[in-house]
């Protein structure tokens, strides 16, 4: 018996390619719901503008999505971040180093630990943080995220394990010292 | 024994903690998707589009090169283009050319001048004369029609 309908057949092909566009656009779709939150605290973490750090997300999977790179990617996370860190210091603005600011020490009391830490205290370590020499920061931003471990870091940074975990260490003593000296001149005033 | 732990180290761990905002970007997922969409090449679609458009590409590139040399060749303008006659300004009666004596005063035609003037007969036969209607086979030699090659198209401009 004849085929009832002679184009059946030739649907075939039509439907897988539509079938493999869906695929491949739904995988690309899961690619970005899965990563596009962690990509965005990188770029936050670097460029401190969320604005910036969006434009940064798109851009990084735009490159991704070009040439179908993300299909060969073995550690999504990893890429994604090396490529998100990349993007983002470019796109970073130049910033003030080593600027001084102010800082009223009532929460900074001779127990620190007794006082709870307000807003303003805070916001200091903050901007002593954005203050500090860039290879110190961005080892010490990415490691804030809680997302990356040390050896991810460093694939991200392209720096040896040893090197990012000495400017960790280094970053933190710099801090320490900075609020060292606060407490000093809270207790002389 | 419990270590203690360093009070200033305790506020640098909770200062980094909220360094970089836990906050998410609510339809950060969708912007994204969107500008890959809008970006989406035609090989998108897949490479039997892709195909086709080369081939559709390809046949209007060899059909127009004929249609190229045909318009290429010399000659071929005469077919298209049949010889244009030369345009004159019709003659105009005397009493028009008056009328129009002003502009023709301030462009310093002598003949108009002295028409505008009120001057006598002469001139104004003169001007009669010249604005008898002539026929242009009766004056002028038949037109040869030549090659042509594409030039300038020069218009003259009435009055």
């Amino acid at each position: 018996m004849p085929d009832a309908n002679p184009i059946q057949g030739r649907e075939e092909p039509v439907r897988e390619e539509a079938n493999e566009g869906a695929s491949r656009a739904g995988s690309f779709a899961a690619l970005v719901e899965r990563h596009s939150q962690f990509v965005f605290r990188i770029a936050l973490a670097i460029t401190r503008q969320p604005s910036d750090a969006e434009d940064v997300v798109q851009e990084t999977f735009l490159q991704v999505y070009r040439g179908d790179r993300w299909k060969r990617i073995e550690d999504e996370r990893s890429y994604l971040a090396q490529v998100a860190w990349r993007l983002a210091v470019r796109q970073q603005m130049p910033r003030k180093q080593e600027q001084e600011l102010p800082l009223e020490l009532h929460s900074l009391q001779a127990n620190p630990e007794e006082s709870a830490m307000d807003r303003q205290l805070e916001n200091w370590l903050h901007e002593r943080i954005d203050a500090l020499p860039e290879k110190l920061r961005q080892p010490l931003a990415l490691l804030a995220l809680g997302d990356l471990k040390l050896v991810e870091i460093a694939g991200i940074l392209d720096l040896p394990e040893g090197t990012v975990r000495r400017r960790v260490h280094t970053a933190r003593q710099k801090l320490r010292q900075e609020l060292l000296e606060q407490r000093r001149k809270a207790d002389e005033g | 024994m419990k270590d203690e732990v360093d009070p200033l180290e305790s506020l640098i761990d909770r200062a980094l903690a909220s360094y970089t905002p836990r906050e998410t970007r609510p339809g950060l997922e969708y912007r994204i998707l969107a500008s890959v969409t809008a970006e989406r090449p035609f090989w998108f679609f897949g490479w039997r589009p892709a195909m086709a458009l080369a081939a559709a590409a390809l046949l209007l590139a060899l059909a127009a090169v004929p249609a190229w040399f045909r318009f290429m060749q010399p000659g071929a303008g005469e077919a298209r283009h049949p010889a244009v006659a030369v345009m004159e300004p019709p003659a105009r009666p005397l009493s028009e050319s008056a009328a129009v004596a002003g502009p023709a005063q301030r462009t310093g035609t002598p003949a108009a001048a002295s028409v505008a003037m009120g001057t006598g007969g002469l001139a104004r036969a003169k001007l009669e004369r010249r604005a008898q209607p002539v026929s242009r086979a009766a004056t002028e030699e038949p037109i040869e029609l030549k090659p042509i090659t594409i030039t300038p198209i020069h218009i003259r401009v009435l009055n």
